[in-house]
């Protein structure tokens, strides 16, 4: 242990480090180009002349950084000198290995960082700080800190993450190196992940379908655990969350070592647990809006030489309360809803979880193996298996409240193979994906017809891309074909149809970075991406109680399944993203902008009334038409002083359905968010921090037309897009917080206090589709603490 | 001898793909079972209305006469079949509702459910304007409150318009004018809504 501290930190020039926080670190190994660890090797830090020799083991950590990004330049005898751009926090081990001299050439594997995703792709980092400050939050929520990614939620604990405007089946989530299988289908339906898992989360906002398939098409969701280290002592890490909005208590801890006999062998075990009651408004109870969730995860990690492995498994479990007023029967019940100003069922605080309410379960398997082969590159093999269990409770009569009225198990395999190669200049990956799922309805448990049926889809794809460098310039190109199998089990008055479809699909990606100056870069991305339509966008038929609106697939018409598959047709999207960085001492900027054509862009569009014996319901049906999608991101810091930063954030989307010369629903508002910190180091405390945040998003201006639920008649559902109530103002929001740090021995114990909505604003969210029923919650307290004794 | 290792444990491409297909095979194999079709046994698809003339003493007197609005399949896109009420004009008539699933076989009586958990059910009935008819509840859940599967109805003079009838499953019974009938303040989830013409001569 000791050894990885032996480290031989020369400051030449501390006093030029500015501003804050500088608390970033850079970590990592020097190897030979033979697999073996250099000590002693100079790695020094371009800009500022910070130079640190590696220790016996060949580590070294440079510690305290305040920039966002840096240059190093790693030299050792015999060896071709190497430089390397790092934008930081990064919070993985790096491994650079340099190349003997008579090589001449000088290049360099950035382990997972330049590798895992296109370098000239556009991404967004929450850092291990960043997401200390979000502790107790789900994954969706957190995300929202991202310029370009919002939520759609459902009430206050269910957020799903929306990129550029896209979400559900167009959004992979890369659960620790694995696709992420669930049922993301559904509006309501968030992804089974424990934030608390993550020591870095990433989010690509260009498609990524060459290297992960057809649901990257909107984007990827990167959630990284820490890297496994042998060390010798054991490490960890507690968390103890309490939020007073809902008299929540987030408890989590996370430990890891090495293990002795074996010391290429690391393990590590997590949990957490959180429980929360109903949340409130600045004026009434949200009721019935409590969750319960208690998640675990272990890995055991091997690391040798030329080759590794991993073994990882985590089990997600999470029970979440639905507002009890957004249940409805029919559009009179909506009506009432949305023009009342309080919802109809306001009960005392309790944490009791009733009906309506979701139980999901999520269980993961990961086996992953690789191996440096010589001449040839690096072979990865990963396994991941996962069950997912989603059970949706409804208000039903009498018994049949304990029954789920909606309970899916999809069973999924996926099984990746990649070669990493590098020569010189040029690098790349080769790989095949498969996939092989199995969704089935326990009807027998639930008594009612499913939402979406069951099925089986054998997916499978090919990818090459291929990156070069030189001079000031990174390119890059990929593509990627696919097939998908998929069979369909549904029911067409008691009679089962079993449907087959078989779709052919390719992506391309053609992207260029150009390294401007040292402080300026230009990334440019353009995809070509396609994605056959879910199951759910083909065979969906049913009520959904929350919007009183009855849904159905494009194998549908007018309600009634048919055989003919030959509309149904693959969405392509083609993307083009620029961004622009600017990284200087003081300043960093980045500033992206983005088109999206997509044709046969599939969502729900509604189409007639149909009389029940509830009375009138909308029916949309999911329908192709070609759309297009385009904003920008912008997120500036700016460094005035040591003592004070200025943050500036914003986003703006524009979203159109061409053919129908409307405008799409669940379209993120724009927002901007100014904020300002202050650092106040002494002694005693470190890192003493005071940030105050004043996000404002706007209303919603081009929201589509209102036709409230009475006024309903099948003229006005042929017409537009049409939402049942007007989309509501803009608000500005103030939050406010503190932390710090306390130094415990050698190990760190951080505090942090943060109000969110600190004047008790009354507001509706846009993309909370409860927004019909309740405001949004009010003031909130969050207390957080932190005790790291991390080994490395 | 980690080479020695490495050729023992790694298998050839052959042999991962033999595995993959293998896996593959049986995981298909295994879920294959076909489903079974669902019965939807909470299924409202028929509201049945018993309209029976009474007497001056209270008692029956003549034959009741049954309307009916039918929907086989609530969501989906069958048109409901819709009786025509017609009742005599100043007569007052005892009506009772029935609720079946006529979805599965034999039908199941939903009102007998309705009429167990009565404490969280209450019918309520509409009456277009011009339309003679007035209903007044005649039957009591554990708590006293009313129920609607037992009324009377008194019709006046002859009109017409259109009368609806309500079902809430968890009406708040003890809002304001909701047990004598307002629907107002009744919040709950509508179970059933259905609307019949009236011809009252």
């Amino acid at each position: 242990m000791k050894r990885l501290f032996l480290i031989f930190i020369l400051i030449l020039s501390s006093d030029l480090l500015p501003g804050q926080p500088c608390n970033k670190r850079i970590e990592g190994e020097i190897l030979s180009d033979e697999g073996k660890f250099l000590p002693q090797a100079t790695v020094k830090i371009v800009n500022t002349e910070q130079t640190v020799l590696t220790a016996d083991d060949g580590s070294f950590i440079f510690d305290h950084l305040c920039q966002d990004r840096v240059q190093i330049l790693v030299s050792y005898v015999g060896f071709s000198n190497i430089t390397i751009t790092l934008d930081l926090p990064i919070k993985r081990k790096i491994n650079i290995i340099l190349q003997r001299a008579q090589k001449v050439l000088d290049d360099v594997i950035v382990e997972g960082e330049q590798l895992r995703r296109g370098a000239s792709q556009t991404s967004a980092i929450l850092s291990r700080e960043d997401l200390a400050g979000l502790h107790g939050k789900p994954l969706g929520e957190s995300l929202k800190e991202i310029p370009g990614v919002n939520a759609l939620q459902t009430g206050p604990a269910i957020f799903k993450p929306v990129i550029h405007g896209l979400h559900s089946q167009r959004i992979m989530v890369l659960n620790n190196g694995i696709r992420q299988e669930g049922q993301q289908w559904g509006v309501e339906h968030a992804p089974e992940i424990d934030p608390f898992i993550a020591s870095e989360i990433e989010v690509v906002k260009g498609s990524e379908t060459v290297r992960y398939g057809s649901d990257a098409i909107g984007g990827v969701i990167i959630v990284n655990p820490p890297a496994l280290h042998p060390t010798e002592k054991i490490g960890g890490e507690f968390n103890v969350g309490l939020v007073s909005n809902n008299r929540m208590g987030v408890f989590s801890g996370m430990m890891e070592g090495g293990i002795k006999p074996w010391r290429h062998c690391s393990w590590r075990v997590q949990g957490s647990f959180k429980k929360g009651g109903d949340y409130h408004t600045p004026d009434y109870n949200l009721s019935n809006t409590g969750i319960e969730e208690y998640n675990f995860s272990a890995a055991l990690g091997f690391e040798h030489d030329h080759h590794g492995g991993e073994i990882y498994i985590s089990s997600f479990n999470t029970a979440i309360g639905i507002l009890r007023a957004a249940h409805t029967g029919n559009n009179e019940d909506l009506q009432r809803s949305i023009v009342s100003e309080r919802p109809w069922y306001i009960k005392d605080f309790t944490y009791d979880i009733n009906n309506p309410r979701q139980n999901i379960r999520h269980y993961l398997v990961k086996v992953k193996a690789y191996e440096q082969i010589r001449n040839l590159g690096r072979l990865n093999i990963q396994y991941g298996g996962q069950f997912n269990q989603r059970e949706e409770f409804d208000i039903r009569r009498g018994d049949n409240n304990t029954r789920p009225a909606l309970s899916l198990g999809l069973f999924s395999n996926v099984v990746d193979v990649t070669l990493d190669h590098e020569k010189g200049h040029h690098s790349g990956s080769i790989g095949i994906n498969g996939t092989l799922k199995s969704n089935k309805n326990d009807t027998q448990e639930t008594g009612i017809v499913a939402l979406i049926p069951d099925y089986n889809q054998l997916a499978s794809g090919i990818f090459v891309f291929e990156k070069l460098k030189f001079n000031k310039w990174v390119l890059e190109a990929g593509g990627r074909y696919d097939y998908q199998h998929l069979l369909v089990k549904t029911f067409q008055n008691r009679t089962l149809l079993k449907p087959e479809f078989n779709f052919h699909y390719f992506s391309g990606n053609l992207g260029a970075t150009y390294n401007w100056t040292p402080s300026w870069r230009i990334i440019v991305n353009a995809g070509y991406s396609t994605r056959p339509p879910h199951v759910s966008e083909l065979y969906s038929e049913g009520l959904h109680h929350g919007t009183a609106s009855i849904e159905e697939g494009l194998m549908l018409k007018e309600g009634v399944k048919i055989t003919d598959h030959s509309h149904v047709k693959e969405e392509i999207s083609k993307k083009i993203i620029g961004t622009l960085q600017h990284t200087k001492e003081n300043l960093s900027l980045d500033f992206s902008l983005y088109y999206n054509d997509i044709d046969n862009y599939v969502y729900l569009r509604p189409y007639e009334t149909r009389l029940t014996n509830r009375g009138n319901f909308p029916a949309f049906q999911y329908r192709q038409n070609n759309a297009v999608l385009t904003g920008s991101d912008v997120s500036l810091k700016y460094t005035f002083s040591e003592k004070i930063t200025y943050k500036l954030k914003g986003s703006y989307l524009y979203a159109k359905d061409r053919d129908n010369d409307d405008v799409l629903p669940f379209i993120p508002p724009a927002q901007i968010e100014n904020g300002v910190s202050f650092n106040v180091n002494s002694n005693r405390i470190k890192d003493l921090i005071i940030s105050v945040n004043l996000p404002y998003t706007f209303k919603q201006i081009r929201a589509p037309k209102v036709v409230y639920p009475l006024d309903l008649d099948s003229e006005t559902v042929q017409g537009k897009n049409f939402d049942f109530a007007p989309a509501p103002a803009g608000y500005l929001l103030v939050n406010a917080s503190v932390s710090f740090k306390i130094p415990v021995k050698e190990n760190t114990l951080t505090f942090s206090l943060s109000t969110e909505n600190v004047f008790n604003e009354v507001y509706r969210n846009y993309m909370n589709r409860l927004r019909y029923y309740s405001d949004e919650i009010g003031r909130n307290f969050s207390l957080r603490l932190s005790y790291n004794f991390l080994q490395h | 001898m980690n080479s020695q290792k490495t050729q023992l444990i790694m298998p050839t491409p052959k042999q991962i793909l033999a595995y993959i297909f293998l896996f593959a095979t049986l995981l298909l194999s295994c879920s294959d079972d076909d489903p079974e079709p669902v019965n939807e046994e909470e299924l409202i698809t028929t509201v049945v209305l018993v309209f029976q003339p009474l007497n001056a003493t209270g008692n029956p007197e003549g034959n009741a006469s049954v309307f009916s609005w039918i929907d086989r399949d609530e969501d989906g896109p069958i048109v409901p079949v819709i009786s025509d009420i017609t009742l005599s004009s100043n007569t007052t008539y005892k009506l009772t509702v029935q609720l079946l699933n006529e979805s599965v076989n034999p039908a199941v009586n939903i009102s007998e459910e309705v009429l167990e958990e009565g404490t969280e059910h209450q019918f309520f009935f509409g009456r277009s304007n011009g339309l003679n008819l007035n209903v007044t509840y005649a039957d009591n859940d554990k708590d006293g409150l009313p129920v609607g599967l037992t009324n009377n109805a008194t019709t006046g003079n002859a009109s017409t318009g259109e009368f609806t009838v309500t079902l809430r499953h968890e009406p708040q019974k003890n809002a304001s004018g909701v047990k004598s009938g307002d629907i107002t303040n009744a919040g709950g989830e509508t179970d059933v809504q259905v609307s019949f013409p009236v011809t009252i001569n």
